[in-house]
């Protein structure tokens, strides 16, 4: 299920764009593993619908954090603690 | 494409009702549509130019088309999220739709065309290769190299399987990939694929592959007959040219040579055998009789030809020979049996021969360097061409594995000579990476899970292959690209990478290898994983060997020598570098080894610690301990995974070392370069991304249990789905380790392609920064009439909800702001970034279709720039959220107090200050305060708050040198000798300067500490503002400063400060009688009769005079109700904005108000007895206030003056400003105030508090002329005095989008110019203009006349400057 390069290469994307893809599934199923299970199901339930309305939309992560703050702040959390581990494995 | 009247959208073919949005069916289609486009673009790349070229018009015709369709769905599908219209989105589908038809139709014409050349002229047209199915389609007549049979059948598969191949196998000279490596491989079905180049280390899995090892063997063997022994049977030319181009191959020679050498002479050879176009018996014996010939005739010819031009063989054999001197002329035979390579070098390369005398080097083994040539009977003849040294450029398993590279001793001893080895020809170096990823493809195929993991990867190498090889052509006869090689170079490196990813994939996967210092003592039949290189593309020689070993025994069936040579490394390795990468590869694998047992015992006890919480259960509290990283776990497994985090870090520190190392000893001394992005990536995704991907699993299996897990799956599979979230969240977390690593960990990654633009660079940064502003927009437009229904619905019993509304409000166009600098920069990051480093390259109809705008090279920002503005931005705006957030926290600490009744200042973005200019004029205000909304006077009964009332204050952020006291619902009363309330004042916010947060700061205070000053400053203020409601600002500093350095003066911290005033920046009262006229007066008037300061430039200083500052007759008499001070200090004169000196003791007309002066009409009221001198015009709303001597003349008549066009020109205009305004600067002063004034109306408070546009006006416009505006913006005819308007006043000719991107343009506030053109009409109709009168003029010409009109005692009640329209301009 958490394989990214399973469902994310589509025949175009490149190395860097399944790269970033890899990191934003990583930040934002770990945020979500944390809402779903925090919050009650109907709010999951809305939760849910509200990404499928508004998955394909441009603004679409802005319009998710303004509904979900707390999402936001599980988001911000999860990239936080990514880079923190990126920043001291990756060799500089 | 269509027409508008007669359009008829299509019949779709995805039902709407099927998907869950309108756009969806349409979306889907659309990406049909461009699949279908992909693949009739690959049939047309599938036949080779020389047959097209028979069909010349059609097939431009079917460029022009193909572009054309590009571009459409290029537009349809980047904006499918934008077109929110199915019925624009469905129109510009069957735009597409109707486009591909054509193509169609023209690929079916071209397809006719050919066959009928073919027919016409079966020499130059399709011939046995290519046929015409009963479709119509054009096919490839090409037998299966698969042993599926020679013959064309009519199976459709079979025929579509052709068509798959085709492009390896139609041209054979002119397409440097129908070589039989890259043909055998290519048209194996992919589970079947061989790595036919790596014959020496794999089993032949096909007959053809067989055959021609067998015969490269005996070739090898040296049986040159071999070469020229054609098989029996009717054979078709193309596997005629195969097979001598394989051969060929396996002789050394490169790609391009080949090309070149059967380019002029495959020609006639095909002509000749390709004119018996009879299928009769006889014809067909004659045809095999005929390929027969050409076979050999081939060859001859080729080895004939290279003769002829001087082509030289060089052939290394693997001995230990030292090469022999020049003057035996380099023939040296190679030990029989002994593999050989050729390697022909072309005339006009470099004479590497010379160099070879001179050559020495100790490094270097000593190789036999074997001449070699072809003589006309086919046979190779290797002892007819001098001895080369030259460098290695084929695989040595080639040479039978006992062959090193063959380097003269003498080599290094010439410094151009080393360069000249050194340097590996793109082609060389695509040929090991290529071999490298078939034995790593190989590998992979192996292991279920990791062919599954990396099956992206595989295929993507495999495009990346075939891409490089339609290169080939273009190489020059070094093997070096010609012209541009950044695609080459993208695509080697692109392949590189996966690789490198593989490999080390592969190294966790494979079982523990042997200590290094065992390595000669393991198994041969076991794969040894570190053999494989993790290199550079231009390293040569690692990795190569070892493969092979494992195939001992069948090396010794195809009778090869089955010993190998163990020491793998290049020989000119120092024994040094090999012990030390030995000793650092121990490290390596000891830390793997320790890594995998601290992950294994972290998540298995993990597991059991989700079993044993019972996970259904858990409560939103327990949730948080297990989940993101931050888990209280029990001791235990906190200490597992401190340990996992501990070996996860030393084994990437371990691995690095060893591979820097490695890298260090091989051939050049290159290090493996860790700061490239494409190595920090490997890394984060070995180390970071996929063991966070095993603990999201882990972590998954809990959720098995809940019944929240439903929700992940689908959730995940939506964003999987549109991706481009997920891609701007990794964004975001790669812009953040890239601006601290300079970009390049970010680097590559093209935003272009995300679906967010289609542009580059800053051109990114900057669409995706106007995209956001939708959002911003969105927010305050949101958050305008949030503050609209509070005006109108406002009830004291719910202010507290009041203001939670506003600060919610205002947080979200906050957040609206934050996510676009961030967005915007991160885009520019890393777009940027991927300039240096070089974006990937997709495939041609890809690249026409997606990134046709992108063609435009882009100035690019410095890295180091982009990243101290991100941080910057970033900084920035979070501290505002946080201030924000902070605030509102405190605001709802505070409502419990105001639900007693306790009146609490809170932030009010209105009386923040005004937009700042981006460079400000000495003659323009500093900041524009908005107008105050009337919403914010809070009536309080009409008592005076008392000090204990006031209650606390919010302390200033401490990351700001200046602290704005919040003192909002504030007000002082005002009461008539009598007793009688005449009015009262709303103080809104006060900021103080000189005791500022870094003040006390640097004063090494406590948080604690600077907060409770702050409160005693408040509490103080506020005392002295209930307890004298008349003062000014001077008097107010001075005591506030008193009372601080009573309460404080003795403490360490306020000397260490060296506090010595107490300084209010901005007061802006209220007073509901005389509505906005405070806020607006308190920025034009100036203090000091003799000295001009602009606002806020005077400094009140503890004991300086307060009569030094102070302007106002009412303030001198509350002054006098001081102890302290008397009224003899008070100044008898100061300065108005005209210029005029006016005596204090002169009847009062108006009260001067000057910016800092906390002051309102009423004090004048009660100086003068309680009754107002004068009405006050509701002009002076938008009018600084101006006491003038009696108006004695008239404004110029437009009807009287001699109108030239340019108004602020005429000498009447010139003279009466000199005579009302003091001259024409006081005057052009005053109204560029007056033009900030009326455009400070279109900014909403945060506008204003953020400072975020500029003055259309003061920075362009007021110099525009009219028919500037028309030309930029298609104005209105000049003189036309009937302009359709809509409804707004704006002239409907207008174009907005022009309006709104040059706005954009200049940080201008779209509402605000577009007020200005609604203004400027009006004006129009009203005054005289031509098409060079400006802005200016027509403004000034109105704000003369209004003025003349309010000052001349007439009570015409002016309109403020807004017409009501539009924007209120």
């Amino acid at each position: 299920m958490t394989n990214v390069n399973q469902t994310s290469n589509d025949g175009a994307a490149t190395e860097e764009e399944i790269y970033a893809e890899e990191l934003g599934t990583i930040i934002f199923q770990s945020a979500l593993m944390q809402f779903l299970v925090a919050e009650e199901e109907s709010q999951t339930s809305a939760f849910n619908s509200f990404i499928e309305a508004h998955v394909n939309t441009d603004s679409f992560l802005e319009d998710l954090c303004n509904e979900y703050p707390e999402f936001e702040k599980l988001l911000r959390e999860e990239m936080s603690l990514l880079q923190k581990e990126l920043a001291e494995i990756v060799p500089d | 494409m269509h027409d508008e009247e007669t359009y008829k959208p299509r019949k779709r073919q995805n039902r709407e009702e099927d998907f869950d949005s309108p756009l969806e069916g349409l979306i889907i289609e659309a990406e049909q549509v461009r699949n279908s486009t992909k693949e009739l673009w690959r049939l047309l790349m599938e036949i080779p130019q020389n047959y097209l070229d028979k069909a010349n018009n059609e097939v431009a015709e079917f460029y022009v088309t193909y572009l054309s369709l590009n571009i459409v769905l290029g537009r349809l599908l980047d904006d499918k999220n934008k077109s929110r219209n199915k019925d624009e989105f469905e129109k510009v589908l069957d735009q597409a739709s109707d486009l591909l038809e054509e193509l169609r139709i023209l690929k079916n014409e071209i397809d006719t065309k050919l066959a009928e050349s073919a027919e016409t002229d079966p020499t130059t047209g399709p011939g046995e290769d290519l046929a015409i199915l009963p479709t119509g389609e054009f096919v490839p007549n090409e037998p299966l190299p698969t042993g599926k049979g020679e013959q064309l059948n009519d199976n459709q598969d079979d025929v579509m399987f052709r068509q798959e191949i085709l492009v390896t196998n139609l041209d054979p000279v002119i397409e440097p990939e129908d070589d039989i490596f890259n043909r055998s491989i290519s048209t194996l079905p992919p589970e079947e694929r061989l790595l036919f180049s790596d014959l020496e280390t794999q089993q032949p899995r096909t007959p053809e592959e067989r055959n021609l090892l067998e015969l490269f063997m005996q070739f090898q063997a040296g049986q040159r007959e071999a070469l020229m022994k054609p098989e029996g049977g009717v054979k078709k030319l193309s596997q005629i040219k195969d097979e001598v181009r394989a051969v060929l191959s396996l002789a050394g020679y490169n790609f391009n040579q080949i090309n070149q050498l059967f380019r002029n002479q495959i020609g006639l050879i095909t002509k000749n055998i390709a004119s018996l176009n009879s299928n009769t018996e006889l014809v067909r014996r004659e045809k095999s009789k005929r390929l027969d010939e050409a076979y050999v005739e081939l060859l001859a010819t080729v080895t004939s030809s290279l003769e002829d031009s001087n082509h030289r063989f060089v052939r290394s054999a693997a001995t230990t020979e030292k090469p022999r001197s020049a003057d035996n002329a380099g023939v040296q035979e190679a030990a029989v049996g002994e593999p050989e390579k050729v390697i022909p070098v072309q005339p006009g390369d470099e004479d590497i021969s010379d160099l070879a005398d001179t050559k020495t080097d100790q490094n270097i083994p000593p190789a036999a360097v074997l001449n070699s040539g072809v003589s006309l009977d086919g046979d190779l003849d290797l002892s007819q061409v001098p001895t080369l040294p030259v460098s290695d450029t084929l695989p040595d398993f080639l040479f039978g594995g006992a062959v090193l590279p063959t380097l003269d001793n003498n080599a290094n001893s010439d410094p151009e000579a080393s360069v000249v080895e050194a340097e590996l020809t793109f082609e060389q170096t695509f040929t090991r990476e290529k071999e490298r990823h078939f034995r790593l493809k190989d590998l992979c195929s192996q292991n279920d899970f990791l062919q599954r993991l990396y099956f992206s990867d595989l295929l993507r190498a495999d495009r990346h292959i075939t891409a490089i090889r339609r290169h080939i052509p273009l190489m020059d006869n070094t093997g070096k690209p010609i012209g541009s090689s950044d695609k080459f170079k993208a695509e080697l490196e692109a392949l590189e990478v996966i690789n490198n990813r593989l490999q080390l994939a592969l190294e966790d996967a494979t079982p523990e290898p042997q200590p290094p210092q065992n390595t000669e003592e393991a198994p041969a039949s076991s794969f040894k994983l570190d053999t494989l290189p993790y290199h550079s593309p231009r390293d040569p020689f690692m990795g190569l060997v070892t493969l092979a070993e494992q195939n001992a025994d069948w090396r010794e069936g195809v009778g090869l020598p089955a010993d190998r040579p163990t020491d793998y490394l290049h020989p000119s390795v120092r024994e040094e570098q090999i012990d030390e990468y030995k000793y650092r590869r121990s490290w390596s694998i000891e830390a793997r080894k320790n890594f995998k047992e601290a992950e294994s015992n972290y998540q298995t006890e993990l597991k059991k610690f989700y079993e044993n919480r019972g996970f259904v259960s858990k409560t939103k509290g327990a949730v948080k301990t297990l989940f993101g990283g931050r888990p209280e776990f029990p001791s235990e497994l906190e200490k597992l995974q401190a340990e996992y985090k501990y070996q996860k870090k030393r084994y990437a520190e371990q691995l690095r070392n060893a591979l820097v190392t490695r890298e260090g000893a091989s051939a050049g001394n290159r290090s493996l370069d860790v700061t490239q992005p494409v190595t920090k990536r490997a890394f984060a995704k070995k180390f970071v991304i996929e063991p966070r991907y095993r603990l999201l699993d882990v972590q998954a299996e809990a959720l098995e249990t809940n019944a929240q897990n439903s929700k992940l799956k689908p959730i995940m599979d939506q964003m999987r789905k549109h991706r481009v979230p997920l891609r701007w969240l990794g964004l975001l977390a790669a812009a953040g380790i890239g601006a601290a690593t300079g970009g390049a960990m970010v680097a590559g990654l093209n935003m272009a392609r995300w679906g967010v633009s289609t542009f580059g660079g800053v051109a990114v940064a900057n669409a995706v920064y106007k995209q956001k502003e939708k959002a911003i927009n969105k927010a305050s437009s949101e958050l305008s009439l949030e503050k609209e229904r509070i005006e109108n619905e406002f009830t004291f019993e719910e202010i507290n909800e009041y203001d939670e509304s506003l600060d919610l409000g205002r947080l979200k166009v906050e957040r609206a702001k934050l996510k676009q600098k961030v967005y915007a920069t991160g885009a520019a990051v890393i777009v940027g970034g991927a300039a240096y480093v070089g974006t990937s390259l997709i495939d041609a109809p890809s690249v026409q279709a997606e990134a046709l705008p992108n063609e435009k090279g882009v100035k690019l920002p410095a890295d180091e720039a982009i990243k101290l503005e991100h941080d910057k931005r970033t900084l920035e705006i979070e501290q505002r959220v946080e201030s924000i957030r902070k605030s509102i926290e405190e605001a709802n600490a505070r409502g419990a107090l105001e639900a007693k009744g306790v009146a609490e200042p809170t932030p009010t973005p209105e009386s923040s200050p005004a937009p700042k200019p981006a460079s400000t004029p000495s003659n323009a205000p500093e900041t524009l305060p908005a107008k105050p909304k009337a919403s914010e006077v809070i009536p309080n009964g009409g008592k005076p708050l008392s000090s204990s009332s006031q209650g606390e204050v919010m302390p200033g952020n401490g990351s700001t040198p200046e602290t704005l006291l919040q003192m909002r619902r504030v007000k002082v009363p005002h009461y008539s000798p009598g007793g009688e309330l005449l009015s009262e004042t709303a103080v809104s916010n006060i900021k103080l300067r000189g005791i500022s947060t870094d003040v006390l700061r640097g004063a090494m205070l406590p948080d604690a500490k600077v907060n409770e000053i702050y409160s005693a400053l408040n509490t103080k203020v506020n005392d002295l503002l209930a307890a004298r409601p008349n003062f000014s600002q001077a008097e107010l500093e001075s005591l506030l400063f008193r009372e601080l350095q009573n309460t404080y003066g003795k403490e360490d911290w306020w000397t260490a400060a060296n506090i010595n005033e107490v300084k209010i920046d901005s007061i802006i009262t209220e007073d509901p009688r005389v509505g906005n006229l405070i806020g607006v007066q308190a920025q034009t008037f100036e203090v000091n009769p003799v000295e001009t300061l602009d606002p806020g430039e005077s400094i009140i200083k503890a004991g300086t005079s307060v009569a030094d500052v102070l302007p106002a007759k009412a303030s001198i008499e509350t002054l006098a109700m001081e102890p302290n001070l008397s009224t003899d200090q008070a100044p008898v004169t100061y300065a108005r904005s005209g210029g005029l000196v006016i005596d204090a003791d002169s009847p009062v007309q108006s009260l001067p108000i000057q910016r800092n002066i906390l002051e309102t009409v009423s004090p004048t009221i009660e100086a003068t007895g309680g009754v107002p001198a004068r009405e006050i015009p509701l002009m002076e709303i938008t009018q600084p206030k101006l006491v003038r001597p009696e108006i004695t003349s008239l404004p110029p008549d437009p009807n009287l003056y001699s109108f030239s066009g340019n108004f602020t020109k005429s000498p009447d205009f010139v003279k009466y400003v000199e005579t009302q305004y003091g001259g024409l600067a006081k005057f052009n002063k005053i109204l560029t105030n007056q033009a900030l004034l009326v455009e400070g109306e279109t900014y909403d408070g945060f506008n204003s508090w953020l400072n975020e546009y500029r003055s259309p006006y003061q920075t362009v416009l007021a110099k525009l002329t009219i028919g500037d505006l028309k030309e930029a913006f298609d104005g209105p005819e000049i003189g036309n005095k009937n302009v359709e308007v809509d409804g707004t006043g704006l002239p409907k000719s207008y174009n907005t989008d022009a309006i709104r991107q040059w706005a954009t343009d200049n940080n201008f506030k779209y509402e605000t110019v577009r007020g200005w053109l609604v203004k400027l009409e009006d004006l129009k109709q009203e005054f005289p203009h031509s098409e060079s009168t400006t802005v200016e003029d027509l403004f000034a010409e109105s704000f003369i006349k209004k003025d003349w009109y309010a000052q001349s005692g007439g009570k015409q009640v002016l309109s403020s400057v807004g017409n009501g329209k539009g924007v209120g301009i």
